[in-house]
C-alpha cells in the first residue's frame, strides 16, 4: 500500500469532483435549497430560501415592513466537503461495489448535513434581523463547530472501514495487498481440491519413478489355434 | 461462518473504538483548556512568520488577540487573522488519535504521536505561509485556496500520515499477531 499513491489518487479524484460540482453546482445547490426550504417552512422560521436571477443563494425574510432579501454568500464550502468525501472514498483499497455503496452513503449523509446547516444559517439570520428563532439558532454555532471537527474524523473512519482488508488482516499472504491480489488468494474450487489431496499422492505423482522401458517379448505366433 | 467474519472484523472495531475515543478525549481536553489552543495558534503563527522571514519577506506577528482565539500576522501589505481552524489543530488531534489507536508497542506510539504531530503542525504552518503568499500575490484566488484547496490538501496529508504510519508499524503488528 503506497501512501503517496493514495494521496495522489485522492487529490486527482477530489479535484475532478470539485470541478464537476463547480460546473453543476447550481443543480446540486437547488436540490439542497429545495429540501432546506421545506424544513424552514415546516419549522415556521418565517423566511424562504431562493435563488435570485444571478443564481445567488438568498434568504427572504417576511418582516412587517415588507420582505427583506439577504444574500447568503460564501456557502460554496459545501462543495469542498463533498469533493473531499468523493476523493476519500474513491482512493480506498476496496472493491468497486463497496466503493459505490460507501460513496452513496457518505454523499447522501453530507447532503443532509449541509441541508441542516443551511436551515440553521437561516435561523441565525432570522435571529440577527428580528430576534426570532433564537432557540433554533442556538444550535447553529455548535452544529457548525461539530461539523468542522467531526468531518475529518468521519472521512478517515470511512477510509479505514472501506480498506479494512488491506489494513487489518495480518497474515503472511493477505496483509497489505492490493484488492486484485486479495481476490486471487480467495479459495477457489481448484485450490480447495489441491488442498484436499494427500501430499504423498501428489509427491508420488510428481516423483514417480519412471517405469523402466523394457520391451516385452512379442508373443510369438506359433501358428496354433 | 458468521463467527469467522466477526473475528476478522474485530481488529477494525477495536481500532475504530480506540480512534473515536482518543479523538473525542482530545477534543474535549482542548475545549476544556482553551489556553492550549491559544498557545498552539500563537506557536504556529510565529513559526509561519519565521518561515516567511527566512524566505526574505517582512512578516510580523501581533499576538495581542491570542487570548480571544486568534493571532494577527502582517505580511508585506496583507494583514490576516489566524484562528485555531487555520493552524490545523484538528489535524494534529486527528493524527494523534489515529496513531494512538494503531496496535503497536507503547514507545512506538509515543514516538509516532510526537513525530507525526510535529509534521501535522508543520503542515498547518505551511498552510498559513501559502495562504499568505496567495493573498499577497494572487488575491483573486484566495477564496478558492482558503475554502477548497488547502482543506483538501490538509485532509489528504492527514490520510498520507496515517498510511505512512500504518506501513511503518507493519513489522511490529505482524510480530504481535504471531
Amino acid at each position: 500500500m503506497k501512501a503517496t499513491r493514495v494521496l495522489l489518487h485522492f487529490m486527482m479524484v477530489s479535484i475532478a469532483a470539485y470541478g464537476t460540482l463547480h460546473y453543476f453546482g447550481f443543480a446540486y445547490e437547488s436540490l439542497l435549497l429545495f429540501t432546506a426550504d421545506r424544513f424552514v417552512q415546516t419549522l415556521s422560521v418565517g423566511a424562504r430560501l431562493i435563488h435570485d436571477s444571478s443564481h445567488q443563494l438568498c434568504v427572504v425574510m417576511f418582516l412587517p415592513g415588507g420582505p427583506v432579501q439577504v444574500k447568503l454568500a460564501g456557502f460554496d464550502w459545501i462543495y469542498a466537503g463533498q469533493a473531499t468525501a468523493v476523493g476519500v472514498v474513491l482512493s480506498t483499497y476496496t472493491s468497486p461495489g463497496r466503493k459505490a455503496f460507501a460513496l452513496t452513503l457518505i454523499c447522501g449523509m453530507l447532503a443532509l448535513v449541509h441541508t441542516a446547516l443551511l436551515v440553521l444559517a437561516v435561523a441565525e439570520i432570522s435571529k440577527q434581523i428580528n430576534g426570532a428563532n433564537s432557540d433554533i439558532a442556538a444550535f447553529g454555532t455548535m452544529a457548525f463547530k461539530l461539523y468542522r471537527l467531526a468531518l475529518p474524523a468521519l472521512l478517515a473512519g470511512t477510509w479505514i472501514i472501506c480498506s479494512r482488508e488491506a489494513l487489518f488482516i495480518i497474515s503472511g499472504v493477505r496483509h497489505l495487498m492490493p484488492v486484485s491480489q486479495l481476490h486471487k488468494t480467495t479459495p477457489t474450487l481448484r485450490w480447495l481440491w489441491d488442498c484436499r489431496k494427500p501430499r504423498h499422492s501428489t509427491r508420488t505423482t510428481l516423483s514417480r519413478p519412471k517405469r523402466p522401458i523394457t520391451r516385452m517379448p512379442r508373443r510369438q505366433n506359433t501358428g496354433k489355434i | 461462518m458468521a463467527r469467522s467474519g466477526f473475528s476478522s472484523l474485530a481488529p477494525l472495531f477495536k481500532y475504530l473504538a480506540y480512534f473515536a475515543g482518543s479523538y473525542c478525549f482530545l477534543v474535549a481536553f482542548v475545549a476544556a483548556i482553551p489556553s492550549i489552543s491559544y498557545q498552539f495558534t500563537s506557536l504556529v503563527t510565529h513559526a509561519a512568520a519565521v518561515l516567511l522571514s527566512s524566505v526574505g519577506f517582512v512578516a510580523d506577528v501581533y499576538p495581542q488577540s491570542a487570548h480571544i482565539g486568534y493571532a494577527e500576522i502582517r505580511f508585506n501589505s496583507t494583514a490576516y487573522r489566524v484562528n485555531e481552524d487555520c493552524t490545523g489543530l484538528s489535524l494534529v488531534m486527528l493524527v494523534a488519535a489515529a496513531i494512538v489507536a494503531i496496535p503497536a508497542p507503547l514507545r512506538l506510539r509515543i514516538l509516532g504521536v510526537g513525530l507525526m504531530g510535529i509534521l501535522a503542525a508543520f503542515i498547518g504552518c505551511m498552510r498559513i505561509v501559502i495562504l499568505g503568499c496567495v493573498a499577497e500575490y494572487q488575491g483573486h484566488m484566495f477564496h478558492f485556496f482558503h475554502t477548497y484547496l488547502m482543506e483538501v490538501v490538509t485532509v489528504g496529508i492527514g490520510l498520507w500520515i496515517l498510511l505512512f504510519w500504518f506501513n511503518i508499524t507493519i513489522p511490529d503488528r505482524r510480530s504481535a499477531a504471531a
